[in-house]
């Protein structure tokens, strides 16, 4: 019976077992992505010029093939403004962001990303 | 032992298994469907570009205020608190900060005490930023008529924070001198923070102010001599 119900166990953990250790972890990805756009200047030229298109892109080109995000963008005295794929649920990371610009405004991010 | 009671055995055993199999696949399936949890490294790290850019900002805003340290500890108090305002859990207190402006220099020096209550992490995080602005080629040439010559300046624009240099991104430069002032146009980007602009003025100028902004907003000036 034990030589049934094994393999049965070792499907199960392998399948649900964690990636591996030296795979980044998708709220990793997150992090770094948006702290690269931010150093860059590329996250602060977009926001402040109102080109959320083009933030949608370099978004796109910074991420994995295989990493689908939706980014939501609060101004602090504005209209919220919401781009990439739309989200529906299950296995994600939500990374929250603001970036303050030189006039004093502050933009706050939610950037939601989950594998295909 | 009676082969029942062995069969019986066998049964427990195997429900037993399978209790387990169960709840490892429920407990697994119910942990993937949540939100993967952020790292105390991962949030220190996108706080500390927060504070930075909160940072260059400020000294951005303060870079175009006579009272520049004054502005630069107001900015970066007000802007601090609007990070703090997007994270639970999280403060974000200036301990020192000032700013000053020279010839062809602006710089911004602060120290700032985050504490983040969920991962029990209380650390100083210090930012030293300098933009510095060189003129390392000038040249006369002649301009559309008699009474106006075009400046040629080629231009080093570094950026160094915490003591690592790295090229400026270039935005705008523009001459100011005794009757007025004129934009320059961008002619070359070395692409290595060295750029040449140019810029056509009244002629006879002893000397005129090169005022650049780089791409954080901050506005540095250098005095440059043209006779």
């Amino acid at each position: 019976m034990l030589a049934a119900v094994l393999p049965l166990v070792v499907f199960v953990q392998s399948y649900y077992a964690p990636p591996s250790t030296h795979a980044p972890s998708i709220s990793h990805i997150a992090a770094v992505t948006l702290t690269t756009l931010d150093r860059n200047g590329v996250l602060l030229d977009h926001l402040s010029s109102g080109e959320y298109d083009s933030l949608e892109r370099s978004l796109r080109g910074t991420l994995p093939a295989e990493v689908l995000f939706h980014l939501t963008i609060d101004p602090k005295d504005g209209r919220r403004v919401e781009v990439g794929e739309a989200f529906g649920g299950g296995s994600s990371a939500t990374t929250r962001y603001v970036l303050v610009t030189p006039n004093g405004e502050a933009f706050y991010l939610t950037l939601i990303l989950w594998r295909v | 032992m009676t082969s029942r009671n062995k069969r019986g055995q066998i049964y427990i055993l195997m429900g037993l298994v399978l209790v387990t199999i169960l709840t490892v696949t429920l407990l697994a399936s119910s942990r993937s469907s949540h939100p993967s949890p952020e790292s105390a490294a991962d949030i220190q790290m996108v706080l500390n570009m927060e504070a930075e850019r909160a940072v260059l900002s400020s000294l951005a805003y303060a870079s175009t205020r006579e009272d520049i340290s004054v502005a630069f500890s107001q900015r970066l108090r007000e802007s601090l608190i609007k990070v703090e305002g997007g994270h639970s859990g999280v403060g974000l207190s200036p301990l020192l900060s000032e700013a000053s402006r020279g010839d062809g220099v602006v710089s911004g020096q602060t120290e700032v005490q985050l504490e983040l209550s969920r991962h029990g992490v209380s650390r100083r995080m210090t930012w030293d930023i300098m933009l510095e602005q060189t003129v390392t080629d000038k040249k006369m040439l002649s301009g559309p008529t008699p009474q106006l010559v075009t400046l040629r300046l080629t231009i080093d624009l570094s950026l160094k924070v915490n003591g690592a240099s790295s090229p400026s991104i270039w935005r705008s430069s523009k001459l100011i001198y005794s009757s007025g002032e004129v934009e320059c146009s961008l002619v070359k980007n070395f692409g290595n923070g060295t750029y040449v602009a140019d810029a056509t003025l009244l002629a006879g100028q002893a000397y005129v102010d090169l005022v650049t902004v780089d791409n954080n907003n901050i506005k540095v000036e250098t005095r440059v001599s043209i006779t």
